[in-house]
């Protein structure tokens, strides 16, 4: 028995159970269809910015049509927006471009090439300091697939002041993917495969999500929280068969690993996981998928009080960002292509 | 069938039992016709236990007179009563769980020397003329409670008895057993014998009886034809009010106080009886657990309890986060964690104990390890303050447990574990074999107990109780958690389907 031990781990302490029982908000949500979003900030003018590519459009109210803001030349991969109606987008590559309230570029703030692998998320915390969330992996990574296997902790937080000195300000964490301050200013960041909330100094402020971590966000209420996938049992029992683990991530490309992904994908050629995905021709909603949307809405204790889900008959899943725009939350669908509107917050 | 104007086989002649200066039946007077099945119906305490057992001779009247068949008797003994044809068969099982069950039937009438063979081959005659389906070698004490009262039952009728007395026959019995047993009291009844059966399940005692007697707090309040009574009637009766038994829709679903749960449980496996259950149980909330008799949830809620141990490698449990497996329940009780066993009078307390000693070795079971003298001050102050929030009614101070009534035997029981101050609540059937009233009681009390913060897993076969109070519902079946519902979606219908589909 003893020899055995070691290998367990501690899964998640919750389930998706009770507060973050099973429902169909975001199945059940208004939606606007988008090509590629990945990051939405509100904006100090009222409008409501989400990135599509490397375009970001603007959009002025609930049902109207959105608008190009500004095209940037490369993906645009984070989006936050500062005191002085500053709005800063992170770039694939591992760059940040700053706009103006206007669309227009802002001098300054550029980031020494290479430095950065790429920026999943960023949040100005004055006109004249940006914080920037390394991830660790590169834009043709599949982060959610290698992150899920890799025991290396890569990721890091990087301050970059306008004058574009930059300083580190955390490092050696294991793919952080979003970052938001709590009322007393403290930075949080939340880590994907570790499903917890660590602060700058790595303490765990709290951890046991039920899900694979995306981008952090302040609400009326607390924080809302937007989770990539949910956790896999399959995944989860994996993590002690370490032999078989080291010969799929030696023998298999890791768009084929068994792992979290963003997209619904059912095919005869997929593990089926006890042949548990289909009723009666039907995906079972309870069926144990890979992919999942997930947000999760939490009190200022970042305790769940509540959640929206797309289940595995859905498929707005891979939720990537949330914000709260007129007092209603809207979160961006990577797999469905779409931005949700779930009404008021909780 | 019955002769109303022959003599009735029964007669108690304004009887009054007292016990230390208190009645437990105060001039009552009750008759009992040939051929007719009698119910007894009344809340707990009300005295239908002692009536019938002044009736078997277990207890004599303090004052008032009984006749068999018209003649005065003194009954000294159960067997003054046995050799006039009365029997009686237990509410608590009297079987000597040494003995086989042949030996069992037969006990009281051995001959010097018995043939184990003619003993064995008229317990299986017996048995099988009532079609129970009970080896006759089997040791008693290793029987289901089921199958326990099979064989109090096959007893009274090996004993050609022309009166049989069954103190709540059907409230260990699955439904399809108690169709069975009505069908043998229908039969028993067409060879000339009188039964009285006491049930809480009024609709037993309207749709099986000829006649049916109310007792209320020692009195009997009315007696007539089963006809005449319907079930609001007999409650008004019963309890001198009307009781709005509905689906109580007036108590919201409370939410849990954390999304983190106090009890996870993660692909336990035991035996044959529980197979890959998971599930979670959260603080503040109450969780019922639906399904079919042997689903495996007492099963799995003994194993984490420690009281049972499951298979090698068979699942996980966290209490709060932190992985446990308890070695004994001794374990599970320091770490707060309270079951409340489906079989009270074998899990549940010490009979022979006073209400007051129950609870107190409740507590002492918890907040007396490793003390060298109990607190025996300390432990009734705790225990009177318990009686007196559970409003336990008893007979005198020192009166043992065994004597109480189901409801009050249940709410000791409760007050035993909640002494405890658990964080984690688990009850396993807990108003089995109670009364109406106490049923409305004991409610409430799970309710509080949830509104205090602690978890609560509730085991209940009764559909109507699930539904009523729980605020989120799982359904067991063959030993794995196959469907869950919240509150508001839950109906009997659903829950039903997923138990049994």
């Amino acid at each position: 028995m003893m020899p055995f031990l070691p290998r367990r781990r501690q899964p998640p302490a919750m389930t998706l159970e009770g507060r973050l029982g099973p429902n169909g908000r975001l199945d059940e949500a208004a939606a606007i269809r988008v090509d590629a979003p990945d990051a939405l900030c509100a904006a100090a003018d009222g409008r409501l910015l989400f990135s599509s590519g490397a375009r970001v459009l603007a959009l002025a109210a609930w049902g109207g049509r959105p608008e190009t803001w500004v095209t940037c030349d490369a993906p645009v991969t984070a989006l936050a927006q500062g005191p002085g109606g500053l709005v800063a987008a992170g770039l694939a590559g591992g760059r940040v471009a700053v706009f103006d309230a206007a669309g227009q570029a802002v001098d300054g703030w550029s980031l020494p090439p290479g430095r950065v692998v790429s920026v999943v998320d960023c949040l100005f915390q004055s006109d004249d300091d940006l914080l920037l969330v390394d991830c660790g992996y590169g834009v043709d990574d599949d982060v959610l697939a290698q992150a899920a296997w890799d025991g290396v902790a890569r990721g890091r937080l990087v301050a970059l002041r306008r004058s574009g000195e930059m300083r580190e300000v955390a490092s050696g964490l294991h793919c952080p993917m979003g970052v938001s301050l709590d009322a007393q200013g403290a930075v949080l960041v939340s880590l994907l495969e570790q499903a917890s909330i660590v602060d700058v100094a790595g303490k765990v402020r709290q951890a046991g999500y039920p899900g694979y971590l995306g981008r952090l966000r302040r609400t009326a209420t607390g924080y809302a929280l937007a989770c990539l996938s949910r956790r896999d049992p399959l995944i989860e029992f994996l993590k002690t068969e370490r032999a078989f683990v080291a010969e799929m991530k030696a023998t298999i490309a890791p768009r084929h690993w068994i792992a979290p992904r963003a997209h619904p994908e059912f095919s005869h050629d997929f593990p089926i996981e006890l042949g548990a995905t289909r009723l009666y021709g039907q995906v079972k909603p309870w069926a144990p998928s890979f992919s999942y949307g997930l947000l999760i809405e939490m009190d200022v204790n970042l305790m769940p009080i509540g959640s929206a889900q797309s289940r595995a008959n859905g498929h707005r899943h891979a939720i990537c960002d949330v914000a709260v725009w007129n007092g209603d939350l809207i979160v961006a669908s990577k797999a469905s292509g779409e931005i949700l509107n779930l009404g008021t917050t909780a | 069938m019955t002769d109303e104007t022959a003599t009735p086989i029964i007669s108690l002649e304004n009887a009054t039992k007292t016990y230390g200066g208190i009645a437990a039946l105060a001039d009552a007077s009750f008759d009992l016709r040939r051929g007719e099945i009698h119910a007894l119906v009344g809340e707990n305490g009300a005295g239908k236990s002692t009536l019938c057992k002044l009736i078997a001779g277990v207890v004599a009247p303090t004052q008032g007179g009984l006749r068999v068949d018209g003649e005065p008797v003194v009954f000294s003994a159960p067997k003054d009563a046995s050799a006039r044809g009365i029997s009686m068969v237990y509410q608590e099982t009297s079987l000597v769980p040494q003995l086989t069950v042949a030996q069992n039937i037969v006990l009281g009438r051995e001959r010097a020397f018995n043939s184990v063979r003619k003993v064995r081959s008229a317990a299986r005659q017996v048995l099988q003329r009532l079609n129970f389906k009970v080896d006759p070698s089997q040791l008693a004490g290793s029987l289901s409670a089921a199958k326990r009262q099979m064989v109090e039952i096959a007893r009274a009728v090996l004993n050609e008895a022309r009166v049989i007395i069954l103190d709540e026959p059907t409230a260990a019995l699955t439904p399809e057993e108690t169709d069975h047993l009505f069908d043998l009291m229908r039969s028993l009844r067409r060879s000339g014998v009188a039964m009285i059966f006491i049930s809480h399940a009024l609709e037993e005692a309207l749709n099986h009886a000829d006649r049916i007697s109310v007792l209320r707090n020692g009195r009997m309040m009315v007696t007539g034809p089963a006809a005449d009574f319907d079930r609001a009637r007999l409650i008004r009766h019963m309890i001198g009010e009307e009781l709005d038994e509905g689906h109580d829709t007036t108590v919201k679903a409370r939410s849990p106080h954390s999304a983190l749960p106090v009890l996870r449980v993660e692909n336990v496996r035991m035996g044959s009886m529980v197979n890959n259950m998971s599930f979670s149980i959260f603080p503040g909330e109450i969780t019922g657990i639906a399904g079919l008799i042997g689903s495996g949830r007492s099963e799995v809620a003994k194993v984490i309890v420690g009281h049972t141990k499951r298979n090698f490698d068979g699942g996980r449990i966290w209490l709060d986060g932190r992985e446990v497996r308890y070695a004994i329940p001794a374990d599970a009780v320091a770490d707060g964690i309270a079951y409340i066993s489906e079989d009270r009078k074998l899990d549940g307390f010490f009979e022979t104990l006073s209400v007051s000693e129950n609870i107190g070795l409740g507590w002492l079971a918890k907040f007396g390890r490793r003390t060298l003298l109990a607190p025996l001050g300390r432990m009734r102050q705790i225990a009177g303050d318990w009686e007196q929030r559970l409003a336990i009614r008893r007979i005198g101070a020192g009166q043992p447990v065994l004597h109480l009534s189901g409801g009050n035997q249940q709410k000791v029981v409760i007050a035993k574990s909640l002494v405890q101050q658990p964080r984690l609540v688990i009850f396993d059937e807990p108003t089995r074999g109670v009364d109406v009233g106490a049923i409305a009681e004991i409610r409430q009390i799970i309710r509080s107990i949830a509104d205090s913060g602690a978890g609560v897993m509730l085991i209940s076969s009764y559909l109507p109780e699930i539904l009523d109070l729980s605020d989120r519902i799982l359904v067991a079946k063959g030993g794995t958690i196959v469907a869950e519902f919240s509150r508001a979606e839950a109906t009997a219908t659903k829950i039903l389907h997923a138990a049994v589909h």
